[in-house]
């Protein structure tokens, strides 16, 4: 999937602006971005709700956009409004099964078990956590071979969110694909993701593999005058200070002599979490 | 799956929800029909299932033709193309559109004859016979509930045909203005219906050219045309409404 020059505005919003980026294989990616970062307005157009007002998205060289072949591979779950959904789910499954060509019932009949979701209510009458939960259940039972799920696991308790992660990961262990997961609550769900997407004010702020980007956030925290001395001209996330001992968040990562400096000066190094790097990356006065 | 045969899964489906609401709305006009029966409420002389039909599908297919753009987003969720909504829905629609005037006649039959034995008489029809009085509001409103009609005692199958081309081309022009709303503005929205307003009329005008009535409104001026013209300007009404449609939804932005 390659993103060329992406624009999108719409009502006098810029939502996109010049979004580039190329994925390739059956990765899980996270879109990390702040509320109205821009995540929902580029799976948008990934999977054809809308077009862009320029530039360029392809999967496999084909624009996906009114592309039946395409859109057939790319199921994109959001935080849907089902208050007038009156089927129940077995009768909505079987509509979807209608025309997604991998979708397994007998794996979607399991996650209704694994999810306790009931088949003789209406959906409507669903809770918000059981209506996230058949989402997911669209989404990994569906099994196309693109899968965007926007936050949809927001609505889930943390039971059933760590039930959905492990899920996850082992339905990416028997059908590999590549799912694109945004979110913007990131710490439970950075050992998911094999690459990361931070999206900040409709642009790409970075996109890397997930152990290099992690590489690069490191804290130093030891005597004030000695930290300042060590960080030097480095990109600085983040400070503080208590008393005399200072702790600094850079971003860029450090070389081995760095790292035996740090050793010789007695000072502390330690990797900043996906959470960290994220939240600071994205500070509105960075 | 073959991605070329989808529009037809999309039409067996849209066809399959809609029979089913259209079998409630039938199953409740012919529920009122027999208790008014029942009740005598209609004297020695009945206003008759086809007839009653005839006027409340012209509401009911413009209100499901309203409902129609709303499974864009259903089938757009699920990998499928805009175009193949269109054409799914088109089938739909005709499909629609044949299946209530059949069920329609088939229950007039079956009436007629239980009318007959127990001496119950048609009430005549004066659909037919608007006045239009120059208030302006009346006039279009008058124009928009009454479609030419046949009275099926004196040609069935005339009356059924022309039963379809009505809500078939209502149901056009809900889909149409509903399109128009959801894929542009309020402003859009409201000439889309100006638009309907007319075309229902030069609709109404050309069908009843069509049948031998005499044309009223504001295209009476259309009455010098032959029958043959009259029925291909109602196929070309027909092919600029779905055009229209097709062109307000093709490259639409689904709403999340």
């Amino acid at each position: 999937m390659k993103a060329e020059n992406l624009h999108l505005h719409y009502g006098g919003h810029v939502a996109l602006d010049d979004v580039n980026f190329e994925l390739n294989g059956n990765n899980i990616i996270g879109l990390l971005g702040k509320n109205g970062a821009g995540k929902t307005s580029l799976l948008s157009l990934i999977a054809s709700y809308r077009e862009p007002t320029s530039g360029l998205i392809t999967v496999d060289g084909e624009e996906p956009f009114e592309n039946a072949k395409v859109m057939q591979q790319i199921a994109f779950l959001y935080d849907k409004d089902y208050s007038d959904e009156s089927d129940k789910i077995g009768e909505m499954l079987e509509g979807i099964a209608r025309y997604r060509p991998n979708f397994d019932k007998e794996y979607a009949e399991s996650l209704i078990n694994l999810f306790k979701l009931d088949r003789e209510k209406q959906i409507k009458k669903f809770s918000k956590g059981m209506k996230s939960a058949l989402n997911v259940v669209i989404g990994l039972a569906s099994r196309a071979p693109i899968t965007l799920l926007d936050e949809v696991y927001l609505g889930m308790d943390a039971h059933l969110r760590e039930a959905f992660y492990k899920e996850l990961l082992e339905e990416q262990q028997r059908f590999p694909r590549m799912f694109i997961l945004s979110t913007h609550l990131v710490s439970e769900m950075d050992y998911l993701f094999d690459e990361v997407i931070i999206i900040d004010k409709g642009t790409v702020l970075l996109h890397e593999e997930i152990d290099t980007f992690l590489a690069k956030g490191v804290t130093i925290t030891g005597e004030s005058e000695l930290v300042d001395q060590f960080v030097g001209s480095k990109q600085q996330l983040n400070v503080q200070k208590l008393g005399n001992t200072k702790s600094v968040m850079v971003y860029g990562g450090l070389t081995e002599d760095e790292y035996e400096n740090a050793r010789r000066l007695r000072l502390e190094i330690s990797h900043a979490s996906l959470h960290e790097l994220f939240v600071h990356l994205t500070k509105e006065d960075m | 799956m073959n991605e070329n045969k989808i529009y037809l899964k999309v039409a067996q489906d849209m066809y399959l929800s809609q029979f089913f609401w259209t079998i409630s709305f039938l199953g409740i006009l012919l529920f009122i029909s027999i208790v008014r029966l029942l009740l005598g409420l209609q004297g020695d002389k009945a206003e008759g299932f086809f007839n009653s039909v005839f006027v409340a599908s012209n509401i009911y297919m413009f209100i499901i033709g309203i409902l129609a753009v709303y499974f864009l987003s259903y089938f757009v969720g699920n990998g499928v193309t805009r175009k193949d909504y269109f054409l799914g829905a088109t089938i739909a629609s005709v499909g629609l559109s044949i299946t209530i005037p059949i069920i329609t006649i088939i229950v007039y039959f079956i009436e007629k004859i239980i009318f007959n034995l127990i001496g119950i008489q048609y009430k005549v029809q004066t659909i037919n016979e608007i006045e239009l009085d120059g208030n302006i509001i009346g006039d279009t409103i008058q124009m928009m509930i009454l479609s030419p009609y046949v009275d099926p005692n004196e040609n069935w199958l005339l009356a059924t045909l022309v039963l379809c081309s009505n809500i078939f081309i209502t149901y056009l022009l809900g889909w149409f203005i509903s399109c128009s709303f959801y894929s542009y503005d309020v402003i859009i929205g409201l000439i889309a219906i100006i638009m309907v307003i007319f075309l229902k009329m030069i609709k109404d005008t050309l069908l009843r050219i069509a049948i031998d009535l005499p044309a009223i409104g504001w295209f009476n001026s259309l009455d010098v045309l032959p029958i043959s013209v009259a029925i291909a300007c109602i196929l070309f009404v027909i092919l600029i409404i779905l055009a229209v449609i097709r062109h307000t939804t093709k490259r639409v932005s689904v709403k999340l």
